[in-house]
């Protein structure tokens, strides 16, 4: 093991060997040694000894999903950790393009960004852990989804490193480009196991003028769902449409009730002349308090749950999900684009949750599963997808040592 | 040939199977007119199930397949570069659904671009990316080229509008990538089929997102003396953080085209105008208008003209879209070259591809998709003069090197398909065709669908470098 972890200090350095690895566990299973490289070709020079002692690596953006898709790991040998690769690279306030490092975090690039009045319009959880690389790997979005896309919409650009220890770039610095294959947009949701993104170049937007959330509350689901379709059929344009249950709503620091939330921005008086015209048709529309979007994404304000499902349904059905799950938990849904994360704590519930999901839901990604549950499928099979995705892993990772 | 008739018929119907030299010739090329082959034979399915089995007979005689949809195409992409048995979508043409509430729909690859936000039209919904050939070209064909359009400044290109895809696999598999929800569990295989240009399989239906159509527009003309002014205008306008619905910019030489063919009253003494169109709810858009009104006066331009009702704004949008074919008045032929460059490089690449064209004693003529940087430099000349032609080809490389050097791509929306697979080493290293190779092994491992397209290393594209790249005729 010594004379191993010589050869990783040779092309990470020593202050890129990381031996304290408990924090670096999957499914309880520590890996035996951290990698820390600085450069697209030290990733390339481990991939390849990884690949010559058929060493299995788990990539580690900012660790908060790692888990997910991940649920058995019988053995698991390197973490390659993406902290140290963390740089702006170029960045054209003019073309509003930004190219940056795939372990930059996203709180850390709004910052720049908001410099020069741009913003990447994402907001998935943990902005200040979260990082680009992680974040397009698992194509994980927030509720601004609804206005502005998701992941894939906004990459434009990538260099990454093989499972075979080839780098690579695809796509092109620019806004539009059709030549070739985009594979960036391949790597949205392989979740590190095709290759390593080591840099991505991103379409950024203007800052809106104004931003502001708005809210309401109902008694009861149909009235949500009557609201919602109204909504979706008017000339508004929120960045979010989002349906709270109660408890969800109470985690946020909101009144114990079904919410609507919406969030409206640009121009001061297009924001205002929206606003108004929903109170006009009659929507008890209320100012809600900003942070209240951000404590909902934030997994500590929602306390770590026994199980945590993610469903991909039809926007017209989310809200009659809700009410068939009402009581299992919290059920936070961006319901405009018919994601509802389901978060249960108590092992009735989550059984409740599961067997309705596992039978009725299209589709379904399992974000945390703790006992009894952490040996339940990571996601909803999709047989031609799936056949087609090993396909491509066997090219791209030919040995297998990308977990 | 026989047998393989009588095959293909039992599956699709006699109609539906053109063997006849004289039919054929209709599917010898694209809108890259240039380069020509006939395909073996062509059929003409009406369902994913007969496209499955037209592809099973291919595999048990070993012939390429083609898919084929209006054949708009500009970069030979449909070209049955070995004969083959051309698949085309025509006769898929239906839409199957309109989910209103849910803003989907779907429909067969050979629906007409058009048609689709006609269906969603009703609603107050639209499908939002518009090719200028958006009257004629499929919306397989849009998923193949990742097609884009005036409008996909603001909403986005072919691929931020598709959730789902039927496709059938080269070997006859039909597969169903993604659906009407949102979210596939693993990676993007929708994301990356889509702009694959019919090298992974024959795209059979389609989900697409549909967009609400906005409540309120502002388009306008600016006009300036100077081709420097106004792509100056334009990298103000996106830097200023100002995101119209469509940026885009018309020169001198197009201005003429476009007065002679249909006489909008457009000045001729003008060196450039652009199109400016912005959108949203109302409120705001006038505030939103005076700013992209004070840069373009900022810039010099000489006037302003506001569209001020819905038929001025429909006569605007016309002459952009017919500027092209408009062209055809000058010269006796034109090629339309497809290229992008970052943003704020504009006025700069557009000088040196000016005197790139001056150089080589040729008329540029520019009309494109400027707040994206796509430009699409049109070389006038006369395909009777061997020595012009050759000059046009090394014209259009050059441009080309200089949206590479830019760090640009070689096409910003018609594709690389037969007419530059030689220039993708210029863009790309073998690593990254390599892993381009890896993702086509994983799908269309024989080559079999749609074969010698993209890549640089195929016979066809190796023994056709070196030979001139002549130019596409009269588009
Ligand atoms: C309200 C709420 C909403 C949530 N929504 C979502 C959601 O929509 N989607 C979702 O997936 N999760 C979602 N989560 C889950 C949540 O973010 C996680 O459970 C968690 O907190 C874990 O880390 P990272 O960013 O730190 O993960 P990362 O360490 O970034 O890893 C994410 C994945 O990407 C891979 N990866 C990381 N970096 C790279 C790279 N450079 N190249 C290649 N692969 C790389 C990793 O191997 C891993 O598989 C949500 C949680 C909450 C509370
Ligand atoms: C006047 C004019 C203006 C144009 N303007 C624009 C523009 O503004 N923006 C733009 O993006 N393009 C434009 N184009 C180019 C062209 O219209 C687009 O590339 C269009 O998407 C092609 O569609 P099509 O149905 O004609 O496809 P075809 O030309 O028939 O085929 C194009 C490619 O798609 C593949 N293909 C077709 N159908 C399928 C299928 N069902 N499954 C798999 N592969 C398939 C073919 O094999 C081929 O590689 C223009 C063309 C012309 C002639």
């Amino acid at each position: 093991m010594d004379s191993f972890c010589q050869g990783l200090s040779a092309i990470v350095g020593s202050e890129g060997v990381i031996s304290q690895t408990e924090p670096l566990a999957i499914a309880e299973r520590s890996p035996k040694i951290g990698v820390a490289p600085q450069s697209e070709e030290e990733i390339s020079a481990l991939l390849e000894q990884a690949n010559g002692c058929k060493a299995p690596v788990v990539v580690w953006g900012g660790g908060t999903e790692a888990q997910v898709g991940r649920s058995a790991v019988d053995r698991y040998d390197w973490a390659l950790c993406m902290n140290r690769m963390d740089a702006i690279l170029d960045y054209q306030p003019a073309d509003l393009v930004v190219t940056a490092q795939a372990g930059m975090n996203l709180q850390t690039l709004q910052a720049v960004l908001s410099e020069y009045q741009q913003t990447l319009p994402w907001n998935p959880p943990q902005p200040e852990r979260s990082t680009l690389g992680g974040i397009i790997a698992s194509a994980r979005s927030g509720s601004w989804r609804f206005g502005h896309g998701v992941p894939r919409d906004r990459l434009l650009a990538m260099r990454a490193v093989r499972g075979d220890g080839t780098a690579f770039k695809s796509g092109a610095k620019v806004v539009k480009s059709v030549a070739g294959f985009d594979i960036h947009r391949l790597f949205c949701g392989s979740r590190g196991t095709l290759g390593i993104i080591t840099e991505v170049t991103l379409k950024v937007a203007p800052l809106p003028e104004r931003s502001e959330l708005w809210g309401m509350t109902v008694d009861h689901y149909d009235l949500a769902e009557a609201a919602l379709s109204e909504w979706m059929a008017m000339a508004i344009l929120p960045d979010s449409l989002d349906l709270l249950n109660p408890d969800c709503a109470a985690r946020g620091g909101l009144p114990a009730k079904i919410t609507i939330l919406a969030r409206f921005s640009g121009f001061e008086e297009a924001v205002r002349w929206q606003t108004n015209h929903l109170k006009e048709r009659g929507y008890a529309l209320q100012p809600m308090p900003e942070e209240v979007e951000m404590l909902l994404q934030d997994m500590p304000v929602l306390g770590d749950p026994l199980l945590h499902l993610r469903l991909s349904l039809k926007s017209s059905d989310t809200a009659a999900w809700m009410d068939t799950l009402e009581g299992t938990g919290i059920l936070y849904a961006h319901a405009g684009s018919g994601i509802l994360h389901a978060m249960a704590w108590e092992e009735a519930h989550a059984h409740r949750l599961a067997d309705y999901a596992f039978a009725h839901a299209p589709r379904w990604l399992t974000l945390r599963a703790r006992e009894p549950f952490h040996h339940i499928a990571p996601w909803k099979p999709d047989a031609h997808s799936r056949a087609l995705t090993q396909r491509i892993k066997s090219q791209f990772d030919p040995q297998s040592i990308l977990l | 040939m026989q047998s393989l008739q009588k095959e293909l018929s039992v599956i699709v119907g006699a109609d539906a199977v053109l063997t006849d030299p004289i039919q054929l010739r209709a599917y010898d090329c694209d809108a890259y007119t240039i380069e020509k082959s006939l395909p073996t034979v062509v059929t003409l399915p009406q369902e994913t199930a007969q496209v499955a089995e037209i592809v099973k007979v291919a595999n048990r005689l070993d012939l390429p397949v083609i898919p084929r949809g209006a054949g708009t195409g500009l970069s030979g992409g449909s070209l049955a570069v070995n004969g083959g048995i051309l698949i085309a979508t025509t006769r898929m043409n239906r839409i199957l659904s309109v989910d209103a509430r849910n803003r989907r729909l779907r429909a067969q690859s050979g629906a007409v671009n058009i048609h689709l936000s006609k269906a969603a039209k009703p609603f107050n919904l639209h499908y939002a990316p518009d090719p200028s050939s958006q009257g004629a070209c499929t919306v397989g064909g849009n998923v193949a080229e990742n097609a884009g359009g005036p409008h996909t400044l603001k909403y986005g290109v072919t691929v931020n509008h598709i959730t789902g895809l039927t496709m059938v696999l080269p070997d006859g598999e039909i597969v169903e990538l993604g659906d009407e929800v949102e979210d596939p569990g693993g990676c993007d295989l929708v994301g990356v089929v889509v702009g694959s240009e019919g090298t992974l399989g024959i795209v059979t239906e389609v989900v697409a997102r549909l967009t609400p159509l906005p409540a309120a527009y502002r388009t306008l003309l600016a006009i300036f003396e100077t081709l420097d002014d106004a792509t100056r205008s334009v990298s103000q306008l996106i830097a200023a953080g100002i995101v119209p619905a469509a940026l885009e910019l018309m020169d001198k030489l197009v201005l003429e085209a476009v007065e002679a063919a249909f006489g909008y009253g457009f000045p001729l003494d003008a060196e450039a105008v652009l199109l400016i169109e912005l959108d949203g709810v109302e409120a705001g858009l006038d505030r939103l208008q005076a700013q992209a009104i004070e840069i373009c006066h900022s810039n010099h331009a000489r006037e302003t003209r506001i569209a001020r009702d819905p038929l001025e704004r429909a006569k605007l949008w016309a002459a952009r879209k017919k500027a092209i074919g408009a062209l055809g008045r000058l010269a006796p032929s034109c090629v339309t070259q497809d290229g992008v460059i970052p943003r704020a490089r504009l006025s700069h690449v557009l000088r040196e591809a000016g005197e790139i064209a001056h150089n080589y004693g040729l008329r540029l003529a520019n009309v494109f998709h400027a707040g994206d940087g796509n430009l699409h430099p049109v070389l006038l000349f006369d395909d009777s003069n061997p020595d012009e032609v050759e000059r046009v080809a090394k014209a259009g490389d050059e441009i080309l090197a200089l949206c590479l050097r830019e760090g640009g791509s070689l096409s910003g929306e018609h594709g690389i398909g037969t007419e530059k697979c030689g220039l993708m080493n210029a863009m790309f290293s073998s690593a990254d065709l390599e892993t381009m190779r890896m993702l086509k092994n994983a799908f269309n491992p024989d080559d079999r669908c749609n074969p010698e397209k993209i890549f640089p290393d195929t016979r066809y594209c190796y023994e056709t470098k070196y030979a001139l790249r002549k130019p596409a005729f009269g588009l």
